[in-house]
C-alpha cells in the first residue's frame, strides 16, 4: 500500500523531469533579459542628448587648453601641465585624446543614423537631419586633427561587423561633410506630424532632448548652414572651386549672425562631468602642486595691451597680491574666485614667458604674483561652452567677401558685426564681475582703432581678430591659425608649431595595416617619429 | 521539506520502534590504529540492499536472513571486510586502516559511489575529519597543498573570503578557473561576490565542516566528464553525513576555540630615519607642522628629539622623534574563533536520522570586523519496504558580517603614517574613533584624500546577512535486484543582503564629504532535477554497471540595489537620509537541459572500462547552435590479477583515459545591452552605447583531456606510488580581442583561444614503520606547464596591470606560460647597470639627479603561476595520541609586490637606506658622448655623480646644461630611490615568488576511557592545531607570496595571520 504510493509518486516525478529536459522552448524563454536596455526599447533621443554633451564637451576633459591653448600662445607655464603644448612637445595621451570621439560622439551618431535610417520613418526626418548635421560636426573637429581618418568604414563593427576600418582621404572626408550636410539641410520637414515628433528641449529637466536649440528647427539649419561655411571655408585653399560653391550656398541659406543662434553648451558647477572642463583644469586640485596654475601667454597679453583691446577686461585675471606667500595647492583652491586675493591692474598685466620649463620667478609666490591668470569669473561653472558662435561667421562672412564672393554684405559690415558679437558674446557671461562687462562704446572705439584695411592686410587682420575673438574655442582657433597661416612667434628654438596631430597607439596596436596604407598615401614614411608625424599638413592646409 | 521535518521530529521524540522479522546481529567496529570507535561505517548484507551505518559509538544493528549471511564491512580509508555470521549474535570488528585499499568506494560524478580500483582516471578523496579540526572558515583552505594538482590561494582578503581554487592549471585564459562544487549531487552557486573593495565571500563559507562526511575532487576530464559543460576546471564533490544505524540517540559535540594573530609583514622596515618637514627637501629639517608631509620617511635621523609640535595641535600629545612600534601590530588586535557544534543521530534499520546545529563566532585581527555563523541541517535515510529508499537533506546557514577588511586602503593607509607616531593617536580623543570633535574625519595629513585608517576600521562600514538554504530529496525504487530507478531534486536559495556606508565626513569620499549609503540584496536560486535507470547485472565473467537518466537545471540571478549620496542629515547614515539616489537593478537567469548515460564494463577482476557521454542544450546560446556533446571513455587495467609480480609488490594498476568537456557560457553574452545614466548631464538622462560588442554565436569551450596513470603498492601497502600524467586542450577558448577605437568598439568577445596544460601528479605514501606506533609519510607533488597557443589571431592579451616600478603588464602569449609578467629594467652595458641625470622641477627651481637608465622596451620578468607544488605530511601515532605535521611550498613563479612600491615610494623599507647617511656612490656606466653616439664611461668619472644625502658633505659642482647652471638637488636619494627605482625600473617591487612554509601542526589525544568512565560520554578527543606557523622560504622583504592570487601581481593583499585551535570532540 504504502509503497504503491510511492511508486506513483516516483513515476510522476520520473515523468514531470524528463518532460522538461525536452521543453526547449521553456530554455529559450528563459534567455529574455528583464531590465536589459536594447536597441529596442532604448528611447534613442537620449542618445542624441548624449551626442549633443560629448561633442560639446569635446571628448577631450580641457585638453584644448594644454595643447591648442599652447600652440595658440593664449596660455602658458613652466609646470609639466602644459609643457607639451607650450615647448611644441609631442605628448602621446593628449595627442590620443580625440580619436575617443570614435568610441563617443561618432560611434553614437553612427548608430543612431544606423537607427533611424532602417526605421525608415518619414516622420522622424528631422531627426535624421539633426542626427546627421552632428555627426558632420564630429567629423569635421575630428578630420582637422588627424587628416586622412577612417570615415565610411567607421564605428561599423556592430553593424557591418567591419573590425578594420579602412582610411578615407581628406579632401573626399571634405566633399563627403558638405554633400551630407547639404542633403540633412534640405530635408527638414515643416510637416505638422513630424515637427511634432522632433525632439524637443522641455521644461522638465529629466525630459530634455536638444539640450541646445529646444527642438527649434530654424537654427539647427542655421547651425547646419554655418557648419558648411566653416567647413567651405577651411576648404579654400585646396579646393577653391569647392569652397565657392557651399560658402555662397551656406551663406545664401543663411548662418548663424545673432549671439542668440550659437550653438553651445551649458556647464554647470556641480559633478565634475558637469563643470566647465576649462575651469575644473584652471582651478587645480586641492591636493595637486600650486605651481601647476596656467598663466596668460606673453604675446597673447602683450598683443591685446597693445590694441587696448577691450576683452582684455574679460580674459584678463589678476596676477596675486604680493602680500600672500602662502601658496599651497588648497590655499589656491580658495583664492582663486576671492576677488580680494588679485590685483586687477589692467595695465601691470603680465603674460608667461613660452617655452621654458623652469620657474622664472625666483619663488613659486613670485610666480603667481609676476603673471597674470586666465580669469577665473570667465571660466566659473555656469558659462556655455562656445562650439560655433556669430563671431565666426561673421568673419568667415567677411573673408569671403574679400573673396569676392556672394555673401549679400560687404567685408567690412560682417568684420564689424563680428567684433561685436565677439565682445558682445564674452561680455555676456553672468559670472564677470561687473567692472568686467564691456560697454558698446568701448566696442565702437575698438572697431574705429582697428579698421579691416584691405588686400593682403584686411586678410592679416581677420585671421587676427578670428585668433583673439577665438579665445574661448582654442581647438578651432588653432585651425584658423594653421590655415590663414597667421604669424605668431615660435615657442621654441628648435620646433615649429605642429599642424596636426600623430595618429593614435591605439590605431598603431589595432589597426596597423590599414594606418599604414593611409600614411603611404599622404606620401609620408611608415617610419616617421612622431614629431615629423605632427609637422606634416593636412590637405586643406597649403600656405 | 515540512513532512520530513514532521517526520524527523517523531523520530526524535519517540525513538524508532522497528518490528523484527528476522534474526537480529549487533556489535561494535572498532580502529585497528587507535582501538577507537568507528562512526559511519557501511555495514551491508552481501547479495542484498539491506544496510546500515556504526553509530557514533562504532555500534550498529542488523538484521540478517540466517547463519550464512555474509556481512560487508566498509568505510572510506579502511580495508573492507567480509565475515559470514554463523550463529553470533554480536560481530565485533576492527577495521585496518590502508593507504587506498583497492575495495574502497569512492563517490564520483552525479554522485555514483565506484570502486577506486575501477576508475580509470586520478581522484582524491578527503574526509571530513581532515577539515573540521582546521579553523578556516572557507572550507576550500584547509585543503590547501594536500592534494596533487589541486591548486589553492589564499585569496588575501580576509578569513572568510572566497577561495581561489586551480585544478590542473588554468583551463581558460580570461574564465573563472574555479571548479564546480557539488554538494550531495546538487550542483551550487559558487559565485563570489564584491563591493567597494572587500570580499563577501562565497557559498563555501556557508558549510559547517562538521557536516561533512567526505569531499571527492574529480581532476580530470574523465572524471568530470558527466557533468559535462560545466566540468571544465574540475568538480568537488561534498557528501554531507546522513544517519547511522545505531539504536537510540547518539550525541556528538564538537567544539574549538582558536585564537589569530597578524604575522608582522614588515621584517624589513628602516627604524632610522623619520619624516622631514618638506616635501623632497633639506633632509636636515624637522616636521614643524603635525601633519607635514607625513607620508615620507626621508627626513632626518630618529634622535628622540622633542619636536615642540603636538600631534593634531593638542597639548596633550606632545611628539618626539623616534622610531615607535611598527603599526600594523597596533592597529590590528588577537582574532578568535570560537565554534560550537552538537549533532543528533538515530534510528534503527529502516529510518535514520542525523540533525546537527553550530555556531561559529570569528573575531577578526581587523579591528571592528567580526563574523558569526550558524548552521542546522537534517538528514533522513528512510526504507519503505524492500524497493523503496528516501534520502532527504536539507541544510541553513545563516551568517552576519560586520565590515569584511578593506586590504588595499589599511596597507596604502598604514604605511604612510610615519613611524615616528603612535597610530593611536588617530583614534582621536572623542567616543567616536578617526573622527574630530566635530565629527568629521581626523586627517592625519595636509593630503586630503588620505583616510584615517581608524575611521576606515569604525566609521566606514560594510555589513552583510547571508542566508543560504539548500534542500535535496533522492528516491530510489528497487525493480528487481539489478535494476533500479532513481529521482532527485535539489534546491539552492542564496540571499546576500550588503550596507554599505560611506560615512559623512570624509571629505574625499564623495561630493563634498557628505557621505553615501548603498544597500542591496541578491537573490540566487537554483532547481536541479535528475533521474536515471541504473543496472548492475554480472553476465559469467563479466558484470556491467551501467545508467541513464537526465537532468535539468534551471538558475535565476537578481540584485536590487539603491544607492543615496549626499546625506542631508550630518552623520545620520540611512538611505532614506540621501539627496540624490540612484537605482542598481539587474537580473538574469539560464537552463540546461542534460541527457547522459555511463556504462562501466569488467573482465573478471582485471579489467574495467568505462563510457560516458552527455549531452547538453543552453538557454545561454542562440537555438541554432546550442547543443553540444560531451563523450568520456577510460580503462582501468590490475596487473597484478594476470601476471605473477614479486611477493613484495602488492598492487600494480595502470590506467587510461580520454575525454571532453565545456565551461563558460554566461547568460546575455549574445545580446547588445546599451547603457542607460538616469541622472545624466545636469539631470537630463543619457543613453549610451557598450563598448564591447555582443556575440550571438558564442559557444562554451572545449577541453578534450588524456590522462593516464598507475597506482603501485609493496610490501603490503607500505609503500604506495599514485602516479598521474595528463595533457589537456582548451579550444574555443572565449577570449577578448581588442578592436581599434575606428572600429567604434573597444572589444569583441570571441570563441578563438586555445592553450594547453601538461603536468605530473605523484602521491608517495611511505609507512616505515607500524603496529603500536605508526608513522607514516605522504608526499604530494604536482607540476603543471600551461601554454597559450591562439588568441583569435592576435598574438596576445592583458591580463592585467599594475602601476609599480614603471608599470609592470601582466599578459598573456601566444607560445608563452600564462601570465607572463613584463616590466622595464635597469639597461646593462657589459653587464654594468647604466645610469642617466635628469632634471626635475622642484619649488620652481629645475634640479639634477641621477637615475637607472632603462630599456626601452619592457622585458620578461617570470610568470605569474607556479608550475610546482609538494607538501610533505608526517604523521605519528602512538596509542591515543597522534602527531602530523605538514610542510608545503610552490615554486617557479614571480611575484609584483604593490605593499613594496609604498614601502620604497615613502622611503619605509630598510632597502632605501643606502646613501642615508652620506652619499650614495653610483656603480656602473653612463653615456658620456650623444644619443647617436653614445661613449659608455664609468659613472665615478661624471661630474657630481654620488647622490648627497647630507647638504654638510661635498656637494658636487654644478652641471651646465643648454646654457643654464643646474645644481644638483641636495637631497636626491629621495628622488634616486622614489622616482629612478618605483617609477622607472621594476627591481625593487618584483620578486622571486618561491616558498615553503611550516604550514601545519596538529596534536590530537583520545583521553582514555577510564579517566571518565562515570560520565555518560562514550569517547572524547582533543586536538590542538597550529596553522602557518613559519615561513622555511620567503623571497618578498615585508609579505607573504602565499597570499594574495596567482596572476604574478599582489595588488595590496592583507598580511597572513598565525592561528592556534583547540578541538574538543566528545561522543554521548
Amino acid at each position: 500500500m504504502k509503497s504503491n504510493i510511492f511508486y506513483r509518486f516516483l513515476l510522476a516525478v520520473l515523468i514531470l523531469i524528463g518532460g522538461y529536459a525536452c521543453d526547449t522552448d521553456n530554455l529559450i524563454d528563459l534567455d529574455d533579459p528583464k531590465y536589459m536596455l536594447t536597441p529596442d526599447n532604448a528611447d534613442m533621443s537620449m542618445l542624441f542628448t548624449n551626442i549633443l554633451i560629448s561633442h560639446g564637451r569635446g571628448s577631450t576633459g580641457g585638453n584644448p587648453a594644454r595643447l591648442e591653448g599652447g600652440y595658440c600662445k593664449y596660455y602658458a607655464t613652466y609646470s609639466n601641465l602644459m609643457l607639451f603644448g607650450g615647448l611644441y612637445q609631442f605628448d602621446q595621451g593628449l595627442n590620443d585624446n580625440p580619436w575617443g570621439v570614435y568610441t563617443g560622439a561618432l560611434k553614437m551618431s553612427i548608430a543612431l543614423e544606423d537607427f533611424l535610417v532602417k526605421k525608415d520613418d518619414p516622420n522622424q526626418v528631422n531627426n535624421l537631419a539633426m542626427t546627421r548635421i552632428m555627426k558632420v560636426a564630429v567629423i569635421q573637429r575630428l578630420t582637422d586633427f588627424y587628416g586622412d581618418v577612417p570615415i565610411t568604414e567607421a564605428g561599423q563593427a556592430y553593424i557591418s561587423n567591419n573590425m578594420k576600418p579602412g582610411y578615407d582621404r581628406q579632401a573626399d572626408i571634405y566633399k563627403y561633410m558638405l554633400q551630407t550636410l547639404d542633403q540633412a539641410l534640405t530635408s527638414f520637414s515643416t510637416d505638422a506630424t513630424v515637427v511634432s515628433l522632433t525632439w524637443k528641449g522641455n521644461a522638465d529637466p529629466k525630459k530634455a532632448r536638444d539640450i541646445v536649440y529646444n527642438g527649434n528647427i530654424d537654427k539647427w539649419k542655421k547651425y547646419g548652414y554655418s557648419l558648411m561655411l566653416r567647413i567651405a571655408m577651411r576648404a579654400s585653399d585646396a579646393d577653391a572651386a569647392m569652397a565657392k560653391t557651399y560658402a555662397e550656398k551656406a551663406i545664401a541659406g543663411g548662418v548663424i549672425t545673432n549671439n542668440a543662434d550659437n550653438w553651445t553648451l551649458q556647464t554647470k558647477d556641480g559633478m565634475n562631468s558637469e563643470k566647465s572642463p576649462y575651469s575644473s583644469f584652471f582651478e587645480g586640485s586641492p591636493s595637486g602642486d600650486p605651481e601647476r596654475y596656467m598663466k596668460l601667454g606673453e604675446y597673447f597679453v602683450d598683443f591685446l595691451k597693445a590694441k587696448a583691446d577691450p576683452r582684455r577686461k574679460v580674459i584678463f585675471g589678476g596676477r596675486l597680491n604680493n602680500t600672500i606667500t602662502a601658496v599651497t595647492a588648497s590655499n589656491m583652491q580658495t583664492y582663486w574666485r576671492d576677488e580680494s586675493k588679485w590685483d586687477w591692474d589692467l595695465s601691470q598685466a603680465k603674460g608667461m614667458v613660452h617655452g621654458t620649463n623652469a620657474n622664472p620667478s625666483p619663488t613659486l609666490a613670485a610666480y603667481h604674483w609676476t603673471y597674470t591668470s586666465p580669469n577665473p569669473f570667465l571660466f566659473t561653472m555656469d558659462q556655455p561652452l562656445s562650439i560655433l558662435t556669430a563671431s565666426e561667421m561673421n568673419y568667415l562672412i567677411a573673408e569671403a567677401a574679400l573673396n569676392s564672393w556672394t555673401t549679400g554684405t560687404t567685408a567690412t559690415a560682417a568684420y564689424e558685426a563680428a567684433i561685436t558679437a565677439s565682445m558682445n558674446f564674452m561680455s555676456s557671461f553672468s559670472g564677470l564681475l561687473p567692472t568686467q562687462k564691456i560697454e558698446s562704446s568701448e566696442i565702437t572705439d575698438y572697431i574705429a582703432a582697428n579698421p579691416l584695411g584691405t588686400g593682403d592686410a584686411a586678410k592679416q587682420r581677420l585671421a587676427e581678430e578670428m585668433w583673439v575673438s577665438m579665445y574661448m574655442n582654442p581647438t578651432e582657433a588653432w585651425s584658423n591659425v594653421r590655415r590663414m597661416n597667421l604669424n605668431l612667434p615660435s615657442n621654441s628654438a628648435t620646433a615649429q608649431m605642429p599642424t596636426r596631430y600623430a595618429y593614435p597607439e591605439n590605431e598603431r596596436s589595432n589597426n596597423l595595416d590599414k594606418l599604414n596604407a593611409a600614411i603611404t598615401a599622404q606620401g609620408w614614411s611608415t617610419s616617421m617619429t612622431r614629431e615629423e608625424e605632427i609637422s606634416k599638413k593636412l590637405w586643406w592646409d597649403k600656405n | 521539506m515540512r513532512k520530513i521535518a514532521i517526520m524527523s521530529v517523531l523520530l526524535l521524540l519517540m525513538g524508532v520502534q522497528v518490528v523484527f522479522a528476522q534474526r537480529s546481529v549487533t556489535g561494535t567496529v572498532i580502529s585497528s590504529a587507535d582501538n577507537l570507535p568507528l562512526p559511519g561505517v557501511s555495514v551491508v548484507v552481501r547479495g542484498t540492499t539491506t544496510g546500515t551505518t556504526t553509530g557514533v559509538d562504532g555500534k550498529y544493528a542488523i538484521q540478517v536472513p540466517n547463519n550464512q549471511a555474509v556481512l560487508i564491512f566498509s568505510f572510506v580509508g579502511f580495508a573492507t571486510q567480509e565475515i559470514t555470521v554463523g550463529d553470533q549474535s554480536t560481530l565485533n570488528v576492527t577495521l585496518t586502516e590502508s593507504i587506498t585499499q583497492m575495495e574502497e568506494v569512492v563517490v564520483t560524478a552525479l554522485g555514483i559511489k565506484r570502486q577506486t580500483k575501477a576508475l580509470s582516471y586520478s581522484a582524491a578523496e578527503v574526509r571530513g575529519d581532515d577539515v573540521q579540526k582546521v579553523p578556516e572558515i572557507n572550507l576550500m583552505n584547509t585543503l590547501q597543498g594536500k592534494i596533487a594538482g589541486v591548486d589553492i590561494n589564499i585569496a588575501g582578503t580576509g578569513a572568510a573570503g572566497s577561495s581561489r581554487v586551480t585544478i590542473r592549471g588554468n583551463t581558460s585564459i580570461s574564465r573563472d578557473n574555479n571548479p564546480l562544487y557539488v554538494v550531495d549531487g546538487v550542483p551550487i552557486t559558487r559565485a563570489s561576490s564584491s563591493y567597494g573593495g572587500r570580499d563577501l565571500g562565497d557559498a563555501l563559507t556557508t558549510i559547517n565542516p562538521n557536516d561533512i562526511e567526505t569531499m571527492s575532487i574529480l581532476k580530470g576530464a574523465a572524471a568530470t566528464a558527466l557533468y559535462g559543460s560545466r566540468a571544465s576546471n574540475g568538480v568537488i564533490l561534498i557528501t554531507t553525513k546522513s544517519g547511522t544505524g545505531q539504536r537510540g540517540l547518539g550525541i556528538s559535540y564538537n567544539g574549538s576555540f582558536g585564537f589569530e594573530n597578524l604575522v608582522d609583514p614588515y621584517r624589513n622596515r628602516q627604524t632610522l630615519y623619520g619624516n622631514s618637514g618638506m616635501n623632497g627637501d633639506n633632509s636636515d629639517t624637522y616636521p614643524s607642522t603635525w601633519n607635514q608631509e607625513v607620508h615620507r620617511q626621508w627626513g632626518p635621523k630618529y634622535d628622540g628629539r622633542d619636536l615642540g609640535i603636538n600631534f593634531n595641535d593638542n597639548p596633550d600629545i606632545p611628539m618626539t622623534f623616534g622610531f615607535r612600534e611598527n603599526h600594523w601590530k597596533e592597529f590590528m588586535r588577537t582574532g578568535s574563533t570560537i565554534t560550537n557544534d552538537i549533532s543528533f543521530t538515530g534510528g534503527g534499520q529502516n529510518q535514520r536520522f542525523r540533525a546537527s546545529i553550530s555556531d561559529m563566532r570569528y573575531v577578526s585581527p581587523v579591528p571592528n570586523s567580526t563574523m558569526n555563523r550558524q548552521t542546522a541541517s537534517i538528514s533522513i535515510n528512510s526504507k519503505f519496504g524492500k524497493k523503496i529508499t528516501l534520502e532527504a537533506r536539507a541544510n541553513y546557514s545563516t551568517s552576519k558580517s560586520k565590515n569584511r577588511p578593506y586590504p588595499s586602503r589599511y596597507i596604502q593607509m598604514l604605511s604612510l603614517i610615519p613611524n615616528s607616531w603612535d597610530i593611536t593617536w588617530l583614534k582621536g580623543d572623542t567616543d567616536k574613533w578617526g573622527a574630530k570633535p566635530d565629527g568629521w574625519m581626523l586627517p592625519f595629513s595636509t593630503n586630503d584624500y588620505y583616510q584615517n585608517p581608524y575611521w576606515s576600521a569604525y566609521q566606514d562600514s560594510q555589513n552583510d546577512e547571508r542566508d543560504r538554504i539548500t534542500a535535496n530529496a533522492n528516491l530510489r525504487y528497487d525493480i528487481t535486484d539489478w535494476l533500479f530507478l532513481n529521482g532527485r531534486i535539489g534546491t539552492e536559495k542564496g540571499v546576500l543582503k550588503v550596507t554599505n556606508i560611506d560615512a559623512y565626513g570624509f571629505l574625499r569620499g564623495n561630493v563634498a564629504g557628505t557621505g553615501a549609503v548603498t544597500e542591496y540584496t541578491t537573490n540566487e536560486n537554483q532547481l536541479n532535477a535528475e533521474y536515471s535507470l541504473n543496472v548492475n547485472k554480472a553476465f559469467g565473467s563479466f558484470n556491467i554497471i551501467a545508467m541513464f537518466g537526465g537532468s535539468s537545471t534551471r538558475s535565476a540571478y537578481n540584485r536590487d540595489g539603491i544607492r543615496g549620496d549626499q546625506l542631508l542629515i550630518p552623520f545620520y547614515h540611512v538611505i532614506t537620509n540621501a539627496g540624490q539616489l540612484y537605482t542598481d537593478v539587474s537580473n538574469s537567469k539560464s537552463g540546461i537541459n542534460s541527457l547522459y548515460g555511463s556504462a562501466e564494463a569488467s573482465y573478471k577482476d582485471l579489467v574495467y572500462l568505462t563510457v560516458t557521454g552527455r549531452n547538453d542544450w543552453f538557454s545561454t546560446l542562440a537555438p541554432e547552435n546550442n547543443s553540444i556533446f560531451y563523450p568520456s571513455v577510460g580503462i582501468s587495467y590490475l596487473l597484478h590479477n594476470q601476471i605473477s609480480l614479486p611477493e613484495w609488490w602488492s598492487f600494480a594498476k595502470l590506467r587510461a583515459s580520454y575525454a571532453e568537456v565545456g565551461g563558460g557560457s554566461s547568460a546575455y553574452a549574445t545580446k547588445i545591452g546599451y547603457n542607460f545614466d538616469a541622472t545624466g548631464y545636469m539631470n537630463t538622462p543619457l543613453v549610451s552605447l557598450p563598448n564591447g560588442i555582443a556575440n550571438p554565436n558564442l559557444l562554451p569551450y572545449e577541453t578534450s583531456e588524456w590522462e593516464v596513470g598507475a597506482d603501485f603498492r609493496f610490501f603490503q601497502n607500505r609503500i604506495g606510488i599514485d602516479y598521474a600524467y595528463y595533457s589537456k586542450k582548451t579550444t574555443n577558448d572565449i577570449v577578448g580581442v581588442t578592436l581599434p577605437q575606428s572600429s567604434g568598439y573597444t572589444s569583441a568577445t570571441v570563441n578563438l583561444g586555445a592553450i594547453a596544460n601538461k603536468g605530473h601528479e605523484l602521491m608517495l605514501t611511505l609507512i616505515p614503520v607500524t603496529g603500536k606506533v605508526n608513522l607514516e609519510f605522504n608526499l604530494a607533488y604536482s607540476y603543471n606547464m600551461g601554454e597559450i597557443l591562439d588568441l583569435g589571431g592576435v598574438s596576445e592579451v592583458s591580463a592585467g596591470s599594475v602601476g609599480i616600478g614603471g608599470g609592470i603588464d601582466v599578459k598573456q602569449i601566444v607560445g608563452e606560460r600564462p601570465y607572463a609578467m613584463f616590466g622595464y629594467t635597469q639597461k646593462k652595458i657589459d653587464g654594468k647597470p647604466v645610469w642617466e641625470r635628469w632634471t626635475f622641477n622642484y619649488a620652481g627651481q629645475a634640479h639634477q639627479s641621477w637615475r637607472p637608465a632603462r630599456d626601452p622596451q619592457k622585458t620578461l620578468l617570470g610568470y605569474g603561476t607556479h608550475p610546482n607544488s609538494a607538501s610533505l605530511t608526517t604523521t605519528l601515532k602512538w596509542k591515543g595520541l597522534s602527531v602530523s605535521a605538514v610542510i608545503d611550498g610552490k615554486w617557479g613563479a614571480t611575484v609584483a609586490f604593490e605593499a613594496e612600491q609604498e614601502m620604497v615610494e615613502r622611503g619605509m623599507a630598510t632597502s632605501t637606506l643606502p646613501g642615508r647617511d652620506g652619499s650614495l656612490f653610483l656603480e656602473g656606466v653612463y653615456n658620456s658622448g650623444t644619443s647617436s653616439e653614445p661613449v659608455w664611461s664609468d659613472v665615478s668619472t661624471a661630474p657630481g655623480y654620488t647622490i648627497n644625502a647630507n647638504p654638510a658633505n661635498n656637494l658636487p659642482n654644478p652641471v651646465t646644461v643648454a646654457g643654464n647652471e643646474i645644481p644638483y638637488h641636495v637631497k636626491h636619494f629621495e628622488n634616486y630611490y622614489r622616482e629612478g627605482f618605483t617609477k622607472r625600473v621594476c627591481q625593487m617591487v618584483v620578486f622571486d615568488a618561491d616558498y615553503a612554509k611550516f604550514r601545519q601542526v596538529t596534536i590530537g589525544y583520545n583521553i582514555p576511557k577510564n579517566i571518565y568512565k562515570n560520565l555518560p560520554v562514550q569517547n572524547l578527543n582533543v586536538s590542538v592545531v597550529g596553522r602557518n606557523l613559519f615561513d622555511i622560504i620567503n623571497h618578498l622583504p615585508n609579505g607573504d607570496p602565499a597570499t594574495g592570487g596567482a596572476t604574478g601581481i599582489n595588488n595590496r593583499a592583507l598580511p597572513s595571520t598565525r592561528s592556534f585551535t583547540l578541538n574538543i570532540n566528545a561522543n554521548f
